[in-house]
């Protein structure tokens, strides 16, 4: 009931149509390939500036929740995911597009999509408070270890080489340190720079990071690539019994897409791939996967979307973003002066409240959106490269100015997109990148305290019981990675053997 | 260029990277009592840095890869790199935002467009979607964003 009477705080016209454009903007990003959520997040957060808070956070949680839906789109019309995280269904979203008709698979992903995402925000509902009584009792030894966990879970998780996603962890952290010294007010590495006084701008750095490198990439690829398209029967529905055939699909999704989210660095992708092979594993006709399952797309959809209210739990409750998406929503929150954690969750109850109900309204209206406007967006994927790429650009530069009116942005963001271009060449992070500059502020402040309170004895980081635990966690993820790193040097020296060999 | 090449080149940049924010942030001041101090922090990790960076480039110099790295459309993203900066930089010292706005967006279009048949319909369309969408931008960050550019 306390969640509904915070529709009064919110403006709820205001806040509807905030929710109408993060959608719009996700939904068309999403299903666009090669732009994706990052992009649809990052080019939104600008606007936030200008925004109520709460309208702020809704516009991009709705850009989140639509882009994770709209990347099948592509992936079921084109053949193309318009996301990593659409991947998984790509298959059996293509196989029943051509055996059924492409409105029946969308009409699996948007309907599990809207499970997802609607359990994510009742799993959140339900633990924040619990939740956020908990981490009340966390000092600064567990919050350094929790934030660092996320950290190593990145790497741990990451398909890319282990050192170089550390390697990108360690440049996020250091662009992070760069400005003011919370403890002391020193100004650190601004090299003079009156406009690094306070750190390196978010907007500039995200655009930099991901729209800008972006944009260089499509460069690199073909300018000239036309999707065709080819709109017949898009009428998307499910019927009863279709929709309880797949409900155990979109349940375990939904639960592993919400456990997953909750962890913080391990994301929608590894969710989907994993929801998918567990779907399959329990489902009475694991043969139909691949070939056209509707629980082989209801699955990793429900997973996608049940990952945002996941992560937005610990984000909420900790002040920990475990996702690179939720560390750009994270911006937003900055901007506005708002410290996500316990705290807000215990002393800002109005503004959680209208954030839980805005979050139910957003997947709502992603379903209202998606049921009807999905052909439409799915015409925009013939949109040439060509058009795109200035298109990105432009908005780029108006994004960055508008965030803070300085010229010093745009430079930075070039900058930060030519270096990010060579970087993602070779297989570096920019995800882990920039989840790590987010966190950084959190790892320094809460170790610096620790150690402060502690009189400077490091045991304070493993003599507590719940620090303990995430030290265990953490070695196990460490001797994972180093368990991968060399089982696929094993591999690779064998496939070389081989190919010598022969 | 060879991917072992520009990998070393990045490793070594990233080095000289970790060397400079060492020796920047060993001119802070003392910490107080008790405090790691302000230098602790980026200093720890620049050196985390510089080590797995080491590791990285021993591991390429060991890996048998030695593959090519092609950069397709090189012109492109030098050119567009070069437009941007000189956007920048006349809006800079000129002034007149939207001005060269327009001209950037017609521009891209244009040079993006000369891939395929260039024709006077092509550059037609974009000048008036440039039009339109530069004037969009104009109403809607000035007058409803109070932005001033």
């Amino acid at each position: 009931m306390e969640i509904l009477a915070s529709l009064e705080f919110m403006s709820v016209l205001s806040a509807g149509l905030s929710i109408f454009l993060g959608l719009f903007v996700g939904m068309l990003f999403g299903a666009t390939p090669g732009l994706g959520i990052t992009i649809a997040i990052t080019l939104l957060l600008p606007l936030s500036y200008s925004m109520e808070p709460v309208n702020a956070v809704l516009m991009l949680l709705a850009a989140y929740q639509a882009a994770e839906y709209s990347g099948s789109i592509s992936a079921i019309t084109l053949g193309i995911p318009g996301t990593v995280m659409a991947a998984p269904i790509l298959e059996d979203g293509r196989a029943l597009a051509k055996t059924k008709s492409p409105g029946k698979a969308l009409g699996y992903s948007l309907y599990a999509s809207t499970f997802g995402g609607l359990f994510g925000g009742v799993v959140l509902i339900l633990f924040a408070q619990p939740l956020a009584h908990f981490a009340l009792r966390m000092g600064d030894a567990e919050y350094f270890l929790l934030a660092v966990m996320g950290l190593v879970a990145v790497t741990a998780f990451a398909a890319k080489n282990p050192i170089k996603v550390a390697i990108s962890i360690c440049m996020g952290m250091i662009a992070g340190s760069i400005g003011l010294d919370v403890f002391t007010g020193i100004p650190r590495l601004n090299f003079d720079y009156a406009e690094l006084y306070e750190g390196l701008s978010l907007i500039g750095l995200v655009v930099g990071l991901f729209a800008f490198s972006e944009v260089f990439y499509m460069m690199a690829g073909n300018m000239r690539a036309r999707y065709v398209f080819e709109a017949h029967d898009m009428k998307i529905s499910l019927s009863l019994r279709e929709m309880k055939e797949t409900l155990k699909a979109m349940t375990t999704g939904s639960v592993i897409g919400t456990a997953l989210g909750i962890l913080p660095g391990v994301g929608s992708t590894v969710a989907g791939w994993l929801s998918y092979s567990a779907s399959k594993s329990m489902s009475k006709t694991p043969e139909k996967f691949g070939k056209g399952s509707g629980e082989g797309i209801a699955s990793p959809d429900a997973a996608n979307n049940s990952v945002v209210g996941g992560a937005l739990l610990p984000f909420l409750t900790l002040g920990i973003p475990g996702t690179a998406g939720i560390a750009i929503i994270a911006g937003a929150f900055i901007i506005h002066g708002i410290q996500p954690g316990p705290l807000l969750i215990t002393e800002k109850p109005e503004l959680i409240n209208a954030i839980f109900a805005g979050f139910i309204m957003t997947t709502i209206g992603m379903f209202i959106m998606g049921k009807f406007m999905s052909q439409g967006f799915a015409r925009a994927l013939v949109t040439p490269n060509f058009v795109l790429v200035p298109g990105v650009l432009i908005l780029s530069i108006l994004g960055i100015y508008a965030a803070e009116s300085r010229i010093f942005d745009l430079w930075l963001a070039l900058g930060i997109g030519v270096f990010s271009f060579a970087l993602r060449k070779l297989d570096f992070s920019v995800a882990g990148f920039v989840l790590a500059f987010v966190l950084a502020p959190i790892i320094e402040t809460s170790l610096r305290r620790a150690l402060l309170l502690a009189a400077g004895d490091w045991s304070v980081f493993v003599t507590r019981p719940i620090s303990l635990v995430l030290v265990i966690v953490m070695a196990a993820m460490v001797a994972y990675t180093v368990f991968k790193v060399l089982v696929s040097r094993r591999r690779a020296s064998r496939f070389d053997d081989i190919s010598e060999g022969t | 260029m060879r991917k072992l090449y520009l990998e070393l080149g990045v490793y070594a940049f990233l080095m000289v990277c970790g060397a400079i924010v060492i020796s920047e942030v060993s001119q802070l001041p003392e910490p107080m009592p008790g405090d790691l101090g302000s230098d602790f922090f980026p200093k720890a990790l620049a050196i985390i840095m510089m080590g797995f960076c080491v590791i990285g480039a021993l591991s390429a110099l060991l890996s048998r890869d030695n593959e090519k790295i092609v950069v397709g459309g090189s012109k492109k993203i030098l050119v567009t790199i070069g437009a941007l900066a000189a956007f920048f930089g006349l809006w800079s010292f000129v002034g007149y935002f939207f001005v060269f706005a327009f001209l950037f967006l017609f521009g891209m279009l244009t040079f993006f467009a000369t891939d395929e048949k260039l024709t006077t319909r092509i550059v037609l369309y974009n000048f008036i979607g440039t039009a339109f969408f530069i004037g969009l931008s104009y109403l809607f960050f000035t007058e409803v964003l109070y932005t001033r550019f």
